[in-house]
């Protein structure tokens, strides 16, 4: 799947794999990885400016946290980030199904 | 982590244009992010050195990342970075004149007022002299009196301003280190210094003319402005030309008060 596609939803689909549970970025990319069977190969180095610009934008709140020894920044959803990740989801299903009707196919 | 992630790590930092605190979390969760990369490369059968290599060029060229992380120009942060360079060029303007008030308390010590306050007015009445007799009991006449007042209000005034220079200037470069990176600082501080140079050089070549003028002529424009009140001013503003050229200079070749 093309970088940009993944890019251009990416804060999307952070928000989606965060919404779950919280995660620090490399287990966010490896959630984006296993729920789309490995099709979405997110650009790595591009997680972590779109991870600031959510916690920015207040859709995110970070905080480091040790685990195993290993101190990591741990990302969780704020109410923000839930309000907007279910806008985002209705949105993106309007428009899935728009495109696919005009092109036959089923999403 | 070997070598070759701390390199990459430091050319990150080099690149990054964020301020501090936000370049040293960007550092330590890229660090984090390509151990467990490397870490996980490893599991699928990579040997160390070609784990770490891949996890890095996984992670995409420094400067790619450092672009993602250039904070947008907004109205504020616009205008904050104007509020800081005028506060820096503003200090450095006092400054000098705080050292041009030390200059001329030294020329006026060695040569006496008169080289620095120039001749007394003619009309100092009697109430003039009184006053002046009381802050200047040391005179031995009115005219006296008055030349050491006008050089000690000329060197007060000036080191004051030089002293809220230095106060204003050590707040700017303060706020300066801690929120702009050090590569947007290096940047600046070249284009600042070549300004500061040229805003010096212009002003030198101003009270070189405007005293030599002065010196020359009898217009009585310049009355109560001896040579060493115009020395001062020029020797100061001819240090700071020279300073904010050799920081240029200096800032070209890649050294930068950000260190």
């Amino acid at each position: 799947m093309s970088d940009d596609w993944i890019r251009g939803h990416l804060d999307l689909l952070l928000l989606a794999v965060l919404a779950e549970e919280p995660r620090h970025g490399y287990a966010a990319i490896e959630a984006l990885k296993a729920r789309s069977g490995g099709r979405l190969d997110v650009p790595e180095g591009s997680l972590y400016p779109a991870l600031h610009r959510l916690e920015a934008a207040g859709q995110l709140r970070s905080a480091w946290s040790t685990a195993s020894g290993r101190r990591r920044r741990v990302y969780e959803v704020t109410e923000d980030g839930r309000r907007a990740l279910e806008a985002g989801a209705t949105a993106w299903a309007g428009f899935a199904g728009s495109v696919a009707a005009v092109l036959g196919v089923t999403p | 982590m070997s070598d070759r992630t701390d390199a990459y790590l430091a050319t990150l930092d080099a690149a990054l244009t964020v301020g501090a605190r936000h370049r040293r979390r960007i550092i330590e969760e890229t660090r984090d992010h390509l151990r467990d990369a490397a870490t996980r490369l490893e599991s699928v059968g990579l040997a160390p050195a070609a784990a770490e290599a891949q996890a890095i060029a996984d992670f995409g060229t420094a400067a790619a990342i450092a672009r993602a992380f250039d904070p947008a120009p907004t109205p504020a942060r616009v205008a904050s970075t104007i509020a800081l360079h005028v506060a820096l060029v503003a200090a450095f303007a006092m400054i000098t004149l705080g050292l041009s008030g030390a200059l001329a308390g030294a020329i006026g010590l060695v040569a006496g007022p008169d080289a620095v306050s120039g001749a007394a007015p003619e009309g100092l009445t009697a109430t003039d002299c009184a006053r002046l007799a009381v802050t200047e009991p040391g005179a031995a006449t009115c005219t006296e009196a008055w030349s050491w007042h006008a050089l000690e209000e000329s060197v007060l005034y000036r080191v004051l301003a030089g002293a809220l220079g230095a106060v204003v200037g050590i707040a700017a470069l303060a706020v300066a280190r801690r929120h702009l990176a050090r590569t947007t600082w290096a940047r600046r501080t070249t284009r600042l210094s070549a300004l500061t140079a040229a805003v010096a050089f212009t002003a030198l070549c101003a009270l070189a003319s405007a005293g030599a003028l002065g010196l020359t002529t009898n217009l009585g424009l310049f009355e109560g402005f001896g040579p060493g009140w115009w020395l001062s001013l020029t020797l100061a503003t001819a240090n700071a030309a020279i300073v904010s050229a050799a920081a240029y200079a200096a800032s070209k070749r890649g050294v930068t008060l950000a260190g």
